[in-house]
């Protein structure tokens, strides 16, 4: 080989790695450290069949309290009031007593829970579920998810299951099915052919059609023609009043995500039930506190997606709890790590999310625990522990934000049971080494998932 | 004088470098001349990532995603084809047999097609690479670029192998349709083109029996959107085949002195 053939080789290679120094990266934000940030892929996500075996483990030692067993000196919250060291008796995987020394005449193992604590199950209020979503959350104590936007054959499915006592493996899903958008609205993006909402006359057929894909609730996304920020196409202000008419026909709620203040103002005002998103563009006011009391409306703050938005990372605090931490999955990880776009909104904007939740609050409007998983920076289940802590630093006590993961959303949203534990229930709560009430982050310090019976 | 110049050349031993360093580039250069190789191989892959991960792309990851898959896609097309459709049809021709009793020592050939093979999969991959950074938004650290990069070609490796046997099994005739008729579907079937996730999970589990899967596993595993496997078993599988192949390779040599 001469020499011009060599450096003719020499230069192409100096060329290919020059054309490597040029791909570009991303923005360097401060989690990035060594690892890539893209948005998660969607997808079915096969659950890992380390996080069963894990779970195994863990458990194996509470195997003998499965579907009849004697709790005994527990700490309970039962969803709205606390009770020190009292004795729970499960039966057939229903609560059966709750009272101090409980006789136990038919020989039930006894679970010694001196000094621990025993919360119902956890409702994560926004969510959107499928593939293995359910299965997940429960990895982490939520056993029941309120989906917001999902393809009505997983949700049919699902739904026959959530009555069933058998149902142990995976967490109860309500849903709002297909959500109510425009024409290239928000909702559309994802890839599936939805049915959309041009005029008026189309929406008694709609709400009839998720009725009978089995929704819960209708669910809608609103945008005012006045907002500063639009996003997307939005339905027009009569047809959302419709929807609230046509959904309250039906005996469902109406829930509307809004992006900003005002178009949250028009949906409460066109009769809308609740907000399921905060928002960050300006704190509410005394006249919009005001609105949402007198209209019974509540809210879904989902703080985790606010902040995710904003860039915050929120998904960090689960990736670095040891106690979540070994029970994601390797595609969980991926979505907690992941981000949005940049919308361009300053991380300051979400302080004002955080304000608008405490006002609310301390005005007496109801404050439900969601996650909106598993969009970039959640996942499944462990985001709602994040979403606690959120609410927590917002100002809520951790006992509100217990509530507002359990007796809220269920009493709200009429999930019977689900979020207490009483006498009659199924079997669905989390035993916990330390107190909650004292610091909200002792939801993450799981020892035992009950749902209907001991779960996986 | 020219006694000493014909007595020097005589005593000139060809090393073995020079002559892989010469049947690479005579490779090369034949495929870079050969349009019904070269434009297949390139753009293909460059058009269904621009028609599905740029144009259709159905969610902000999509391109990032299809960087992977199409990527996978697109090494193995040059190995199939410069070996498996290459190899018989130069049997066809005769080439093959010249090129055997030549004194170069079969390892030269194959070496130097693996070689160009790999050339056209950097080819590939840095044309991906291009599209995916200009047009699909796509923003990766460095090293996940490189290790990407470095996965899909030296990845194509099994499929040389897999192409080998082909190309010494196939008659020149058929080759081309064999190849292809093996190429896309499995292309296709290991989630190649539409994600795997869309999959019903019956197909699903066919795709673990493929190498294409298996090779577009570790590339998504760069950027931590694969399917949870553990890397060793897509790195096993793939070596599996690389030697399952390369023995069916040698022996289909073997078998064709016999004829």
């Amino acid at each position: 080989m001469n020499i011009k053939s060599f450096l003719g080789y020499l230069v192409i290679i100096f060329f290919v790695i020059l054309f490597f120094f040029f791909l570009p990266q991303p923005e360097q934000q401060e989690q990035a450290q060594n690892e890539s940030q893209i948005s998660a892929a969607r997808g079915q996500v096969k659950n890992s069949v380390k996080n069963a075996k894990d779970k195994q483990g863990h458990i194996n030692s509470y195997a003998a309290f499965n579907d009849s067993f004697l709790v005994r000196n527990v700490n309970l919250f039962d969803g709205v009031s606390y009770i020190e060291d009292v004795d729970v008796e499960v039966i057939d995987q229903k609560i059966a007593r709750i009272a101090s020394d409980i006789d136990n005449p038919q020989g039930l193992n006894e679970l010694d829970a001196q000094g621990r604590y025993l919360i119902p199950g956890l409702i994560d209020s926004h969510t959107h579920s499928w593939g293995n979503a359910l299965s997940e959350a429960l990895n982490f104590g939520v056993t029941t998810e309120l989906d917001m936007f999902t393809m009505p054959s997983f949700s049919l499915t699902h739904r026959e299951k959530r009555g069933r006592l058998d149902n142990v493996a995976q967490a109860d899903l309500f849903s709002a099915t297909i959500l109510a958008t425009a024409p290239e609205g928000h909702g559309t993006e994802y890839g599936f052919a939805i049915p959309v909402l041009t005029n008026i006359e189309q929406v008694e057929a709609f709400v009839n059609d998720r009725v009978s894909d089995g929704a819960d609730y209708i669910k809608t996304v609103y945008t005012s023609s006045h907002s500063v920020r639009k996003h997307y196409p939005s339905i027009s202000l009569d047809i959302l009043r419709a929807l609230a008419i046509e959904s309250k026909k039906h005996q469902r709620l109406l829930v509307v995500h809004v992006d900003d203040l005002i178009s949250a103002k028009e949906a409460i005002e066109a009769g809308a039930n609740g907000l399921v998103h905060s928002f960050m563009d300006k704190v509410v006011g005394d006249d919009f506190v005001e609105l949402m009391k007198s209209n019974e409306a509540f809210i879904i703050p989902t703080l985790q997606v606010e902040a995710s938005i904003v860039g915050l990372s929120p998904g960090r605090t689960s990736l670095e709890s040891k106690h979540l931490n070994r029970f994601l999955s390797r595609q969980q990880r991926a979505q907690l790590k992941a981000s949005f776009n940049d919308f361009g909104i300053p991380t300051e904007a979400f302080e004002r999310a955080k304000q608008s939740v405490k006002r609310l609050f301390d005005a007496g409007v109801p404050i439900l625990a969601g996650s909106d998983a598993p969009n970039p920076g959640t996942a499944h289940g462990a985001s709602l522990h994040a979403e606690l802590e959120m609410l927590v630093s917002t100002g809520l006590s951790s006992e509100d934000a217990l509530m507002a993961a359990t007796s809220i959303p269920s009493r709200v949203f009429q999930l019977g049971s689900r979020g207490f534990i009483q006498s009659g229930a199924p079997a669905s709560m989390l035993l916990l080494e330390s107190n909650p009430l004292e610091n909200v982050e002792a939801t993450k310090d799981i020892l035992a998932i009950w749902k209907n019976q001991l779960t996986l | 004088m020219i006694s000493e110049t014909i007595e020097s050349k005589l005593d000139y031993k060809p090393s073995l470098l020079k002559i892989y360093q010469l049947e690479t580039r005579s490779e090369l250069l034949k495929l870079l001349r050969t349009p019904g190789f070269t434009l297949p191989s390139l753009i293909f892959p460059v058009m269904f990532y621009l028609f599905f991960g740029v144009l259709f792309k159905m969610s902000a990851s999509m391109p990032t995603y299809l960087l992977a898959t199409y990527g996978a896609f697109g090494v193995i097309g040059p190995a199939f084809f410069s070996f498996g459709v290459g190899v018989a049809v130069e049997r066809g021709q005769g080439w093959f047999d010249l090129k055997e009793v030549s004194p170069m020592p079969i390892s030269g050939y194959i070496l130097a097609r693996i070689i160009v093979s790999w050339i056209f999969a950097l080819m590939v991959v840095i044309l991906l690479f291009s599209l995916g950074a200009i047009f699909g938004d796509v923003k990766l650290i460095r090293s996940d670029w490189v290790e990407l990069a470095l996965i899909l070609t030296f990845g194509s490796i099994p499929f040389c192998a897999i192409g080998l046997s082909l190309g010494l099994l196939l008659s020149a005739n058929s080759a081309p349709a064999v190849v292809n008729l093996i190429y896309l579907p499995m292309a296709f079937l290991s989630g190649l083109w539409v994600p795997i996730n869309y999959f019903p999970e019956a197909l699903q589990s066919i795709a673990n029996l493929l190498p294409a899967y298996h090779l577009s596993q570790l590339a998504l595993g760069v950027l931590d959107m694969d399917q949870g496997q553990s890397v060793w078993l897509h790195v096993g599988v793939l070596a599996g085949y690389l030697v399952a192949f390369a023995w069916l390779a040698r022996w289909a040599f073997n078998r064709k002195d016999k004829q």
